[in-house]
């Protein structure tokens, strides 16, 4: 049994847990509604947890959660919504967005702005309404046919 | 001070203080007083050398105090000699200060250690030692020359032998390279992009971006346009490309890779259209201006990932330039690719 003298950092990490259980339910919508989609033949929805390292550059490390949820029509085109965020030098960018295959990777079809908080508390109080507007992305987007 | 008819070395030096006079010194003249045994020495011993400047001047000096030169206007040969007299008595003109004590200082071109330069020359060095080494192994330990990614042609018929590296037009208006078998390039394609020697490179481009920009529209301009080559494996034909210069933000010099978006296996697979072969930029770039209808390589405001060329297998970076700037990876492996990535960020706007 592990115990801690630290109820402020426990709520802390309490509190980002809780938030990607909700990214991941969110995540798990958007793959719901696309594949209620007659145009998409498979959905594939994951998540990459990473560390990069400031390196020779001398930057702080950056620390990212990654989820997303990949769709391939029936054509055999493949999008994917993407939603990302990443903690360096003690800020939080939030960022979406929808993207398909492209030559030199993912070519955005989107518009969404991606936003930079100054803690984890501002964060989380400016994550409920984006979630849900790119959730609605999924709802209202019309694959090519 | 010294007399009028003599003068004195200005500072410190080795004939500092020594007052030469124009004649034998007189009972009254100040200077004689004043000087250390040494000088005194070594004045005697100059004055008393045969035939030199000093020994004249002091003849002519005499003849004219004993009356034997008129130095009036009347006589214009001996005005002639008089004025030469006066001419030899000028004091050496002055020094030029040291030290400015007032107004801003001049302006002074800065050194070469005090220039990104060395760092670049550094660079150069550095590849350079690549590019003498024939025998470079790779990470399989085989012959880099000796490796399919060495002598297998690309998609412009050419092997890593006959391309050059990127610092090429750095050495100058002369094509060394006709003169050697040089696997450097090979090296560097093949399996070592990231070597030591070039993470050193990596710091002295993000200090002189200009540098690194002119050094890239060279590169994919110049180059390419010498070279001859045809249409692109994307289309795009590159004369298109060799007429631009680049839009040169990081990297170009080291074994980073650059692709856009993040890493979800979808992004991280060749299209079927791509025929397996999975497209990155070897720097942090765009061409610039770009070609009509073509959309940036790497998207403004969009996410990137950087790669580690050096963490893919062997014979699996193809840096075939073409267009320029391209570098195909093949045969990797979803979990091969995630490993190799070693940063992320967002292209600048």
């Amino acid at each position: 049994m592990i115990s801690s003298t630290d109820n402020g950092a426990d709520s802390a990490a309490q509190a980002v847990i809780v938030l990607f259980a909700s990214i991941s339910d969110s995540m798990s919508d958007i793959g719901k509604i696309l594949s209620s989609k007659p145009a998409i033949a498979k959905v594939m929805p994951g998540f990459d947890v990473s560390r990069f390292p400031g390196g020779e550059w001398a930057m702080p490390d950056c620390f990212s959660f990654e989820a997303y949820v990949e769709a391939e029509t029936t054509t055999g085109d493949v999008f994917w919504w993407s939603f990302d965020l990443s903690l360096q030098s003690e800020k939080w960018t939030l960022s979406r967005d929808i993207d398909r295959q492209g030559k030199y990777g993912q070519e955005s079809i989107s518009d969404f702005d991606s936003m930079t908080y100054e803690s984890f508390s501002a964060l989380r109080d400016g994550y409920a309404p984006l979630m849900s507007e790119f959730v609605r992305s999924a709802e209202s987007f019309t694959f090519p046919s | 001070m010294a007399g009028r008819n003599s003068w004195t070395f200005p500072g410190s030096g080795i004939l500092g203080g020594v007052a030469l006079g124009s004649g034998i010194p007189r009972p009254d003249d100040p200077n004689a007083e004043y000087e250390t045994l040494w000088a005194q020495s070594l004045r005697e011993a100059i004055e008393k050398r045969p035939g030199g400047d000093t020994d004249r001047l002091a003849a002519l000096a005499e003849q004219v105090r004993g009356g034997a030169i008129h130095t009036g206007p009347v006589d214009p040969i001996a005005n002639s000699i008089w004025q030469g007299i006066e001419y030899l008595r000028k004091p050496a003109p002055p020094q030029m200060p040291q030290e400015r004590t007032i107004g801003p200082g001049p302006y002074m071109a800065p050194l070469p250690r005090e220039s990104g330069g060395p760092r670049i020359a550094k660079a150069i060095i550095d590849h350079y030692a690549d590019y003498f080494d024939p025998w470079a192994k790779d990470e399989l330990g085989r012959h880099v020359v000796e490796t399919p990614a060495f002598t297998t042609p690309n998609a412009a018929g050419k092997t890593p032998l006959a391309e050059k590296p990127w610092w090429w037009p750095i050495v100058g208006g002369i094509d060394i390279g006709s003169n050697f078998a040089g696997p450097g390039a090979g090296v560097k394609a093949a399996t070592v992009g990231g070597r030591a020697a070039f993470a050193a490179s990596k710091a002295a481009a993000a200090e002189a971006v200009p540098t690194g920009k002119l050094l890239n529209a060279i590169r994919e301009g110049q180059l390419a346009k010498l070279a001859g080559e045809g249409t692109t494996s994307g289309g795009a034909p590159s004369s298109a490309a060799s007429a631009m210069g680049e839009y040169h933000v990081l990297g170009g010099a080291d074994g980073s890779i650059f692709r856009n978006g993040g890493q979800n296996p979808s992004n991280l697979i060749a299209r079927p259209k791509d025929n397996g072969v999975l497209s990155f930029r070897d720097s942090l770039s765009n061409p610039y201006p770009l070609p009509p209808g073509q959309r940036p390589v790497l998207i403004p405001g969009e996410k990137y990932r950087e790669f580690d060329s050096s963490k893919l297998p062997p014979g699996s970076v193809i840096r075939d330039n073409n267009p320029p700037g391209h570098v195909g990876v093949r045969g990797v492996s979803l979990e091969d690719l995630i490993n190799a990535i070693t940063g992320k960020g967002t292209f600048p706007r």
